[in-house]
């Protein structure tokens, strides 16, 4: 398939039925940094490997709204750690504490619970154990509107399920996002989409 | 030293680096938070199971009763 109008080669537009006007868009980072271990990026998919902290920048723009992050085969070093999110501008994480969000969790063993995170530093993703595979499905609302941007996220842990839902309150326009963690690194593959916007 | 690897993935280059102060200071403030709240999860865990202890309830009787 060749490369429509209005699209850059390193996006991706799936098929989709005639008549069907909603599709994701495959986003490539222009750039990732990461802190230890390594990362490659092939076809859009960012392949992490033992890595503290993998930033992927220029993926949000403003030919589209709402985005897809895709976190999939997540493995960490040191378990009980929690994965974490950080909105970026212009290669620089946003550190304040401006991150709120709600967490609902069930373990598979049937407890469940919630935790608050009334103004932090980054936006929680989920704890998880070591080599077992677990995901992530993040949601991120108008990251490039000079408005809080509002995230979703769904984690599939080893022993639990977990959803956080928040936003990150300000007015940078963000082009990327940070995924790290504080006291272990991880390994797992990235992958970013763009809802079309019509 | 802890090196960070930058990618750019349209002109191909690779640079690694130093982390920076900046980034050092931040990554060791992260820790010390994410310390702290492990503690302080660790720390209501043990609270829950003291007062079950005390109620004479297992784990199971205490999610039956509070749902949680």
């Amino acid at each position: 398939m060749g490369v429509p109008s209005g699209y850059t080669s390193a996006q991706v537009v799936q098929a989709v039925p005639t008549g069907i006007n909603s599709a994701l868009v495959l986003i490539t980072p222009t750039s990732t940094a990461n802190t230890g271990g390594t990362v490659t990026t092939s076809g859009g998919r960012v392949t992490v490997a033992g890595s503290s902290s993998v930033s992927l920048n220029g993926v949000f723009t403003s030919t589209y709204h709402n985005y897809l992050i895709l976190v999939d085969t997540v493995e960490v070093a040191v378990g009980a750690n929690k994965l974490n999110l950080r909105l970026r501008a212009s290669g620089t994480d946003t550190t304040t504490s401006t991150y709120y969000a709600g967490q609902i969790y069930g373990t598979y063993a049937g407890a469940t619970g919630g935790e608050a995170n009334n103004g932090v530093a980054q936006f929680p993703l989920s704890n998880l154990q070591t080599t077992k595979r677990q995901m992530f499905k993040i949601e991120v609302f108008s990251p490039q509107a000079a408005t809080i941007t509002t995230i979703h996220s769904l984690g599939v842990a080893f022993d639990a399920q977990s959803n956080y839902a928040g936003y990150q309150d300000g007015a940078t326009q963000y082009d990327g996002f940070t995924l790290f963690m504080s006291a272990s690194n991880f390994s797992g593959n990235i992958t970013v989409y763009a809802y079309q916007k019509s | 030293m802890v090196k960070v690897i930058e990618q750019n993935l349209v002109t191909g280059e690779i640079v690694e680096r130093d982390q920076t102060a900046e980034e050092k200071a931040q990554a060791a403030k992260d820790k010390t938070e994410a310390t702290a709240q492990a503690e302080a999860l660790e720390a209501k865990a043990a609270a829950r199971q003291a007062v079950l202890d005390r109620l004479g309830l297992t784990e199971q009787e205490a999610q039956l009763l509070l749902g949680s």
